[in-house]
């Protein structure tokens, strides 16, 4: 109970455009989150979700009915906020119990679910506290009691983890995913921490400037990138880019990327043809460019390592030729120094090849294997 | 001379950089601005609890045993000055109470909505009230009696809360841009209405702002003169009326009489200042911003 | 979900409607009692209506407001009135500075002097004419009292005889009353003046009077216009305390110009000229005002 599903949603503030077209299948006890930058309109979507905003068109769907017209109380989800956005005049209690209060739920009732809530989340003690006394990582938990109590069918949650410190950042995201594992509540979730959207999610859908770039498990947008936007924006260290062109060889079906005096060649067929050598951007992700020994070989480039960046379980360096810079990870008890001339090996179906013009996949990762 | 040297310098120290003032001068200056404040109520004060006789005397001839309070109720004894600070308290009191409601409907779309036209309606707003008052006594004073509101509280609290609204309304709107949206967004989640939203979680966050609001129309309305002067001829006159009448009277009042009536004009005031004190500051610092 | 009920179709009103829903009781309000009698103010204004020769209103156009250039009683004010807003904004202004100079150093008790200070601002302008017209009063006035104590006058003198006397009287009254608020905006921007440069300046050898010089008066420069604006437009609409104090007297010396617009309308019963009067006043007024909130916002860069 908690399918919630967008379709055509747009939104518009007089002439500027914040949520174009956007359409979204959210399945039942699914963590969705939207990722993208700021101003990209993923806080827009999730308030037009919320029923915060009205949308200028299109329509939202709750478990087949069309909620696009109802107030945000009859939707039954709960959000938690970016700055916990907790009563300060009221306690702790009070805050948790407020929804409740307002649907005239009995007395014994709501002490009964604010209690157990309050357990849950180990807010207990703090029941009777002031907002103000409460430390940032208190004040987030009260807020998902506040949510939690409800008994929604979906949560929402607005970049609740982007005010605290890296430590409780890590810890809270823990404690989410527990939740909804135990819960298993529909939860859609906004963020511009990529890793943090690897994490949680079993869904990610990308945004760009309004509109939803990729939507899909999060394994396959990370492996399967959709387009040149996707596959920069999610995965760190950030995709080596290269530009050139790249051309099918008309007699055995190789394929060949040229980029100044670079060139990387891969034998094999390739049943796509390309016309002419067309512009793209290539992208290598860092654990699958690997370092051998010097020589020529298929898809190889030679240069010399421009960056160290040791990071204790994996070092990556940064090989340079030219204008082009590849990032790849090595063993961490594989040395190398700066400006040591290496070699390093990029396999044909680890490869993603972006049109340059449209941002676009071109080739399919398995074809011509 | 070395040892003073050291003195001053160590002295110096200790002070923090901003500090342009050497402590004696310092205290100095406190006590004269002390003294500048405080002098002419203080003085009228005395006036109110002796005889007349004794401060007409060149030099003045005050005497504590012939302090006493008797011209205080004296002048509370009057019906017709009683009735004037009775007036003055409903009407200032209706006031306050239009202004932060009124107020209050107005500063949260001005705050929180995208509406057109605002910034319009907040400058012509501040600008209305820089008018000359007198201008608008003629046109005011035909309304009002057209509308058979002449010489009654409302009439004096309709037109009071007119001139105080557009600034209680930048008080409250000032306050409101404080709170983030968020907490109203929570609210709606909650299953407030967006009035639900302003009255039980907007305005209880922003209390102090609310205070501060609330005084400034009280004091407004209580210091109003002019058109209580015009619009009122004996039902509602407000205090400062009366004062003004008292002052100027032809007659020979006994003048600690008229004394005390303006310490009981000033009375009120000067408790809300003091019981108020923070939240009167921050109105004026905060609440007055562009 | 049936029928919405009227309170659900409340809550779906679209943002601007609700927006301007909420607002509808205060626009009612002002255009009613305020718009609605400026603009019959300015209707006044372009009509002859002096009570003394007729009752009627003669349009006359715009014969009121070139009118006022020759009047006598108006270039006798405009001195007048020049003379008091001038010594007022001199006096607030520097006083105003110095104690919220002081308020800035931290001292025992100040805490309790904020709230003694503020008291002058709760005053009503009519109080203020009285206490200040008892302070000069010619038979127990404490000046009088205080200057005989110390020798300085033979016997009490009356102030309030004389015109440029009466004014400045006047000047210290407002200046009395408007002290608080000035004081408190200027310590409200002294106190964002950081820390550090008054350090930079004590290491390169400044003094005291070389650090407010050259740390405080550069930062202060906007807001200590925006200040000087505002008591010029104070000093403009001074009313209720030329009232009680001299009631423009002696005689019609002390007739500042909005208090011209009290006379010809309640006394000359001149409503048309009094009308023009209080305009073109306010329009003075309404330019010195976008004129101080420029300089009100610069202080914030």
């Amino acid at each position: 109970m908690g399918h919630v599903k967008l379709q055509n949603v747009s939104k518009h503030f007089g002439s500027l455009r914040a949520v174009s077209d956007v359409s979204l299948d959210i399945p039942d006890n699914a963590f969705v989150t939207l990722l993208g930058p700021s101003g990209c309109g993923k806080t827009t979507t999730l308030n037009m979700i919320a029923g915060l905003e009205k949308v200028s068109a299109g329509d939202i769907f709750l478990d087949g009915e069309r909620i696009t017209d109802w107030a945000p109380h009859e939707r039954g989800m709960a959000m938690v906020f970016q700055n916990y956005a907790l009563y300060p005049h009221m306690d702790v209690y009070g805050n948790i119990a407020f929804s409740l209060k307002l649907k005239k739920t009995p007395k014994k009732q709501i002490d009964e679910r604010v209690q157990r809530v309050a357990q849950a989340l180990e807010v207990g003690a703090l029941l009777h506290r002031r907002i103000t006394q409460l430390s940032g990582g208190q004040q987030q938990r009260v807020a998902l009691a506040r949510a939690m109590v409800k008994e929604p069918k979906v949560f929402l949650f607005d970049e609740p983890l982007s005010n605290l410190d890296a430590a409780l950042r890590t810890r809270m995201r823990i404690e989410i995913k527990k939740l909804h594992q135990q819960l298993r509540t529909t939860s859609i979730f906004v963020t511009h921490d990529q890793e943090e959207a690897m994490i949680l999610s079993d869904l990610i859908a990308v945004m760009k400037e309004g509109q939803i770039v990729q939507y899909g498990q999060a394994d396959e947008v990370y492996r399967r990138p959709n387009h040149l936007y996707v596959a920069t924006f999610i995965g760190k260290p950030r995709m080596s880019i290269l530009e050139g062109r790249l051309c099918v060889d008309a007699r055995d079906g190789g394929l060949s990327f040229v980029s100044g005096d670079v060139t990387l060649n891969w034998p094999g067929n390739t049943a796509r043809q390309l016309d002419m050598a067309t512009a793209v951007h290539m992208g290598i992700r860092a654990e699958d460019v690997r370092l051998i020994p010097r020589g020529n070989g298929t898809g190889t480039l030679t240069g010399q390592v421009a960056l160290l960046q040791p990071l204790g379980s994996d070092t990556f360096i940064d090989v340079a030729r030219g204008a082009i810079t590849v990032t790849a990870r090595i063993e961490p008890d594989r040395h190398v120094h700066l400006t040591e001339t290496v070699t390093v090996q990029i396999p044909r179906h680890k490869a993603h090849f972006f049109d340059a013009q449209t941002g676009e996949r071109i080739l399919s990762l398995d074809e011509g294997h | 001379m070395k040892l003073r040297k050291l003195f001053v310098v160590c002295a110096d120290m200790t002070r923090s950089f901003s500090a342009l003032f050497r402590p004696g001068v310092l205290y100095a200056l406190v006590a004269l601005f002390l003294i500048w404040t405080v002098t002419p109520v203080v003085w009228v004060g005395i006036m109110s609890v002796q005889p007349e006789i004794n401060y007409v005397a060149v030099p003045p001839h005050l005497r504590l045993q012939d302090v006493s309070l008797r011209w205080y109720s004296d002048m509370l004894a009057q019906a017709d000055f009683a009735d004037a600070l009775k007036n003055s308290v409903i009407i200032a009191t209706l006031t306050m109470v239009f202004c932060l409601f009124f107020g209050s409907l107005a500063a949260y779309p001005l705050s929180r909505l995208r509406l057109a036209g605002k910034r319009l309606f907040l400058f012509a707003s501040v600008v209305m009230r820089m008018l000359p008052a007198i201008v608008l006594i003629i046109p005011m004073f035909l309304l009002i009696r057209l509308l058979g509101l002449r010489d009654t509280h409302l009439g004096l609290v309709i037109v009071y809360t007119t001139f105080l609204l557009p600034f209680s309304i930048w008080m409250l709107k000032n306050f409101f841009d404080q709170v983030p949206y968020s907490l109203e967004a929570a609210a709606r989640m909650d299953g407030c209405s967006r009035l639900g939203a302003l009255w039980r979680v907007l305005l209880p966050a922003v209390a102090p702002g609310v205070v501060a609001t609330a005084v400034f129309a009280f004091i407004g309305a209580w210091n109003e003169f002019l058109f209580g002067l015009i619009l009122s001829t004996s039902v509602a006159t407000p205090v400062t009326v009366k004062i003004s009448a008292l002052v100027s009277s032809t007659f020979h009042t006994d003048t600690s009489l008229v004394a005390a009536a303006g310490m009981l004009a000033i009375l009120p005031v000067v408790v809300l200042v003091i019981v108020l004190n923070r939240y009167i500051v921050r109105g004026l610092v905060e609440g007055v911003k562009y | 979900m049936a029928f919405p009920t009227v309170s659900q179709r409340f809550q779906r009103m679209d943002e601007g409607r609700f927006g301007l829903l909420l607002m509808a009781p205060t626009i009612i309000i002002l255009t009613v009692f305020l718009v609605g009698p400026i603009l019959y103010a300015i209707w006044m204004s372009l009509n002859s209506m002096d009570l003394t020769i007729s009752p009627d209103a003669d349009f006359v156009g715009v014969q009121n407001y070139v009118q006022l250039v020759d009047d006598p009683a108006v270039q006798d004010a405009v001195p007048r009135t020049l003379y008091f807003a001038g010594l007022t904004v001199v006096f607030s202004t520097a006083m105003a500075l110095l104690l919220a100079l002081v308020l800035n150093e931290s001292f025992r008790g100040r805490k309790w002097v904020r709230v003694f200070i503020l008291l002058p601002w709760a005053v009503a302008p009519v109080v203020n004419g009285v206490l200040w017209r008892y302070m000069f009063h010619p038979q127990y006035g404490l000046i009088n009292a205080a200057l005989y104590a110390l020798g300085l006058i033979k016997e009490y003198r009356v102030w309030l005889d004389n015109a440029a006397v009466s004014l400045a009287i006047a000047s210290v009254a407002s200046t009395w009353k408007a002290l608080p608020f000035l004081a408190l905006i200027l310590l409200a921007a002294l106190q964002s003046i950081p820390e550090s440069l008054y350090r930079a300046a004590k290491m390169d050898g400044a003094g005291a009077w070389s650090r407010f010089r050259f740390v405080v008066l550069p930062h202060l420069r906007g807001i200590l216009i925006f200040v000087v604006l505002l008591q010029i437009i104070v000093s403009l609409q001074a009313f209720d305390l030329i009232y009680t104090l001299t009631r423009g007297g002696p005689g019609t010396d002390t007739v500042v110009l909005n208090y011209l617009v009290y006379v010809n309308a309640f006394e000359r019963l001149n409503l048309g000229n009094a009308a023009a009067m209080g305009i073109l006043l306010a329009l003075f007024i309404v330019g010195l005002s976008g004129l101080s909130l420029a300089f009100a916002v610069s202080r914030r860069r």
